[in-house]
């Protein structure tokens, strides 16, 4: 289970003539809806640029939680190791990296043996199940909106 | 000037293995959720990919950006410079401190001869005013991480150099 934090993060990125950019960071609390805390930061940004010649160029809200339990991560993981799963509309395609996939999940026979991912596994279909209906209504780069399925898996660095 | 929402959620995923390397995983959601149902999304995934990992998931976030429409590096003022920083400090009841750094501070809001910042100056007057919970009204002001606001101004403002991401 993941704790919330009581806040969220609100991020302000400035940039200078030179290309130059630095954040100016500060914190809203939690019970405000995102527009509220949007415009506030707004009306913070729109007092600080009285105060610079910088340009805000972006900003960003950001709610974080953490892990409440205290977890031992394996004794073989290492988070260079990768599983990459490959999500397809039919017309593109969309990689997700998993850090240290678990070895014992790749199939274990066949000329893909401890390569390629097992993709009848429980573990991988809920996987699967989760990330695509969580992709499901996201946009492309144009701004359309797609659906994706889990085509393949397997191990990389 | 105005701010333009990006677009999708993007959800983050921390991971970190036996000798504490992190690694991330990123993905995106609709925009059409609200915050509540996209963390809700976002944690469906973390435990889901939680279970295929033999590092253990130790944080999870979820942002949304806007952009400056009119952002022209073109004609942000020659003199401006991230590096110069207006140092602002603010305490809360129980004196807890926390510092917040205005990029390019003006050179004209520092008294002459000194480092200090005028605060004396209106615009500088109304900064203070909005991180205090006087001028955005009670609830809407800033706080800290533990959620507590901010009650006074500690110490006088000042200005100094301090590098930033590229500079």
């Amino acid at each position: 289970m993941f704790d919330l934090e009581g806040t969220v993060q609100a991020e302000v990125l400035w940039a200078d003539r030179d290309g130059g950019e630095a954040k100016f960071t500060t914190r809203f609390p939690f019970s405000l809806p995102l527009e509220t805390a949007f415009s506030n930061t707004v009306a913070i940004v729109g007092l600080m640029m009285p105060l610079s010649d910088a340009v805000p160029i972006r900003i960003t809200l950001r709610y974080r939680g953490h892990e409440d339990d205290t977890l031992t991560p394996g004794l073989d993981s290492n988070v260079g190791r990768y599983l990459a799963l490959y999500y397809s509309n039919d017309v593109d395609t969309e990689p997700v990296f998993i850090p240290s996939g678990d070895l014992s999940l790749l199939e274990t026979e066949g000329s893909f043996a401890g390569i390629r991912l097992d993709m009848g596994r429980p573990e991988v279909v809920a996987l699967a199940d989760a990330l695509t209906e969580a992709l499901n209504g996201t946009s492309d780069p144009d701004g359309g909106e797609w659906g994706r399925v889990l085509v393949v898996g397997g191990i990389t660095l | 000037m105005a701010f333009v929402m990006d677009g999708d959620w993007v959800a983050t995923v921390t991971f970190r293995d036996r000798d504490n390397n992190a690694a991330t995983f990123q993905f995106r959601l609709p925009d059409t959720l609200d915050r509540d149902a996209g963390l809700a999304s976002l944690t469906a995934v973390a435990n889901a990919a939680a279970a295929i990992s033999d590092a253990a998931v130790s944080d999870i976030s979820l942002s949304q950006s806007w952009y400056n429409d009119a952002y022209n590096p073109a004609t942000v003022a020659e003199a401006s410079d991230v590096e110069r920083k207006g140092v602002f400090q603010f305490r809360t009841a129980s004196r807890a401190i926390s510092t917040f750094q205005i990029p390019s501070i003006l050179n004209t809001k520092v008294i002459d001869g000194t480092e200090t910042i005028n605060t004396t100056d209106a615009a500088v007057i109304a900064f203070q005013g909005a991180m205090l919970n006087t001028l955005l009204g009670a609830g809407n002001s800033p706080v800290t991480a533990y959620g507590e606001d901010y009650t006074a101004v500690h110490g006088a403002p000042y200005k100094r150099h301090r590098g930033s991401k590229r500079g």
